[in-house]
């Protein structure tokens, strides 16, 4: 009991000294939602993310692209899911109810991301971002807007929000 | 082929001494037979010259009578005629000395015959001149002149004329004789003559031959002795050779005894190892027994071992199945941290929704997120710790399953082995008869040892006196070849 109690001690100067570091830095480039998309691990901003779940039944839809991986239910509402996988030229394992969505929204659509992992919230400075190179991909280069220090690929919702490849039939 | 030479030179000398011998007898035997036919010849010759002898003595004597007669009546001298007188009675008596001679000589003898007339003749002589000088003696001289004209005269004619017919006679008879005698002895010389001959030509033959024969013989001699020469080498060198090899065998046998001997030893030693050899197989028959008791120990104790491999296996099917149980529930657990985690970003998102009101429910969606890191990693190495579980019983299975089978081969094992021990038993009971006997065998070994060691020594002496035979032999075989070289030189010097 006593060493459980040492450890939550620790860890609650751990997070404060955090967020203590976070208070000092000024120059914050953004609150991203860090997920992994194997073996590579990417990020999208955070204001953009509604919430996130597990992937529990998905409905595939006949003569859609390969992308959209099928549509789900939640809360009586209906929402498409796309694979990033094959627009990033990630490969591609097959799904399971391991697999995660992100929810992603702005004014113009809304639909869910999948994910293998969803790793958590993580604030990035300006310092440790970095432009990505020029000879990226036709198609899912246009998404990247930067890679961090750690090899995090940084997504634009924005960007994927508001693609017309992208966005058939809304 | 050698023989039959032998048997034909025999005869040829048989036959040739024989027909010498032969010849020699008759040449004796006539030599001998005309000798005694010529002496008998000679006698006759010899007796009838003295008949002739005592005739004409008679003869000569009656002449003589005469002429006396004569003087004696011519002279006057009274003197002279008793000294003619006296000379006449000498004369008388000589004739009848003669006479008396000349009957011993006729006597029986029936030739002669013809001479007793002569007997008659002169012993009427005789008388008549007896008559006749008695006559004188009386002085009748004309009375006994008368008597000696008519009667004496005629008379001593008469006699005269036979005694020189018998003369003739004689004289021609041993004329006869004398030339029969000539012929014989020349007969007899050429018989000799022609009997020598053949002698000296048989006798020439005979030497050829037998010249012919030495040179054969001393050819065949000198032959034999040159291989008597090279054989007396040849065995003096083979007996050298049997001496060296006789001076090895008494080596040999010097050392087979000593050999013998540590055989003894070594006998004995193998007496005493199969003595002890008997004890330890009833020691091992024991040990064999008690084996087979253990082994029975062993197969109860076998079983037990199954029973609580059994046992065991049940109790590892247990825990696997507990352990999968156990993992279920971590997956559960899993799952939960995931939701937990879901859940701590949502809270995040809706804390960074919220402003600066949602900063504590931030720092409580860390706390939460951090307890699902939390629960994650602990599930995670309860998980290794299942999965390290689950390999151990899997190997605890697999160790099992070995265990059992391994039992049932060490059940199978134990089996083999009790009859390996039963085996072992019958063999030690077998060793034990055998090594039994091999003591018998080694004490009858030991025994005929003790025998072979004196037959060693016999031999031994025997290979000595052997050595010491040969010795001689060689020296004997030395003296041959001496000998051998002898008779070579004698043949070469007696050349034929």
């Amino acid at each position: 009991m006593k060493e459980t109690h040492i450890i939550l001690r620790e860890r609650a100067l751990t997070n404060s000294s955090i967020n203590a570091k976070m208070a000092e830095i000024s120059e914050l480039y953004g609150d991203y939602i860090e997920f992994l998309l194997s073996p590579n691990i990417f990020a999208i901003e955070s204001s953009f993310v509604k919430e996130v779940f597990s992937l529990k039944e998905i409905t595939p839809v006949p003569g859609t692209p390969q992308f959209i991986s099928g549509l789900i239910n939640i809360r009586s509402r209906i929402y498409s899911v796309l694979n990033l996988k094959p627009l990033l030229a990630v490969r591609e394992k097959g799904l399971t109810d391991m697999n995660k969505v992100l929810l992603i929204e702005n004014s113009n659509s809304s639909f869910g991301l999948i994910a293998d992992k969803v790793i958590g919230k993580k604030a990035f400075l300006k310092d440790e971002i970095h432009e990505p190179p020029a000879n990226l991909g036709e198609f899912g280069g246009e998404f990247i807007i930067g890679v961090s220090e750690s090899g995090t690929i940084l997504l634009s919702a924005e960007k994927i929000l508001n693609c017309k490849k992208i966005i058939i039939n809304q | 082929m050698y023989k039959s030479l032998k048997i034909k030179t025999r005869y040829q000398f048989i036959f040739g001494f024989s027909f010498l011998v032969l010849s020699i007898v008759i040449m004796t035997v006539i030599s001998f037979n005309s000798i005694t036919r010529l002496n008998k010849s000679h006698d006759i010759i010899i007796e009838k010259d003295r008949i002739l002898n005592y005739l004409l003595k008679i003869r000569t004597e009656q002449n003589t009578y005469r002429s006396l007669t004569l003087e004696i009546q011519t002279t006057k001298n009274a003197v002279e005629a008793d000294s003619l007188k006296e000379r006449m009675k000498t004369l008388v008596t000589d004739s009848y000395i003669i006479f008396s001679n000349l009957d011993s000589l006729i006597k029986g003898k029936d030739e002669y015959a013809s001479m007793a007339s002569i007997k008659e003749s002169s012993y009427k002589f005789v008388a008549l001149r007896d008559k006749y000088e008695t006559l004188i003696k009386e002085g009748k001289t004309d009375e006994a002149n008368y008597i000696y004209n008519n009667e004496l005269k005629p008379l001593t004619k008469d006699l005269y004329t036979i005694i020189n017919s018998i003369e003739n006679e004689l004289n021609n008879s041993i004329v006869e004789l004398l030339r029969e005698n000539d012929k014989l002895t020349r007969n007899v010389n050429i018989t000799l003559f022609s009997l020598g001959l053949t002698l000296i030509l048989i006798s020439f033959a005979m030497a050829f031959l037998m010249q012919r024969l030495l040179v054969k013989v001393s050819t065949e001699i000198k032959k034999g002795v040159g291989i008597l020469g090279s054989s007396a080498s040849e065995i003096l060198s083979t007996v050298t050779e049997i001496y060296t090899g006789a001076a090895e065998t008494a080596t040999a046998v010097s050392e087979t005894t000593t050999t013998v001997e540590e055989v003894r030893q070594t006998a004995m030693v193998s007496n005493q190892k199969a003595q002890s050899l008997m004890l330890s197989s009833q020691k091992a028959a024991d040990s064999a027994e008690r084996g087979k008791e253990s082994i029975n120990e062993v197969i109860d104790a076998m079983k037990n071992i199954d029973n609580q491999m059994l046992k065991i296996s049940e109790t590892i099917n247990k825990l696997s199945e507990q352990n999968r149980t156990i993992g279920e529930i971590t997956s559960t657990v899993a799952d939960i941290a995931d939701q937990s985690n879901l859940l701590a970003v949502n809270a995040a998102i809706e804390a960074a929704k919220a402003g600066e009101h949602g900063r504590g429910f931030s720092v409580v969606a860390q706390e939460i997120r951090s307890l699902a890191d939390q629960s994650k990693r602990a599930t995670a190495q309860v998980k290794e710790i299942l999965n390290e579980i689950n390999k151990s019983v899997n190997m605890a299975v697999g160790a099992t399953d070995t265990g059992s089978r391994t039992v049932e081969d060490g059940k199978r094992l134990v089996r083999e082995c009790e009859e390996a021990i039963d085996i072992l038993s019958d063999n030690v009971e077998e060793a034990t008869q055998a090594s039994i006997q091999i003591s018998s065998s080694n004490q009858q070994q030991m025994a005929g040892m003790e025998q072979i060691v004196p037959a060693m020594e016999n031999i031994k002496q025997a290979s000595e006196q052997n050595v010491a035979g040969i010795k001689q032999t060689q020296t004997a075989a030395n003296d041959l070849k001496q000998l051998g070289m002898s008779l070579q030189e004698i043949m070469e010097k007696y050349k034929l």
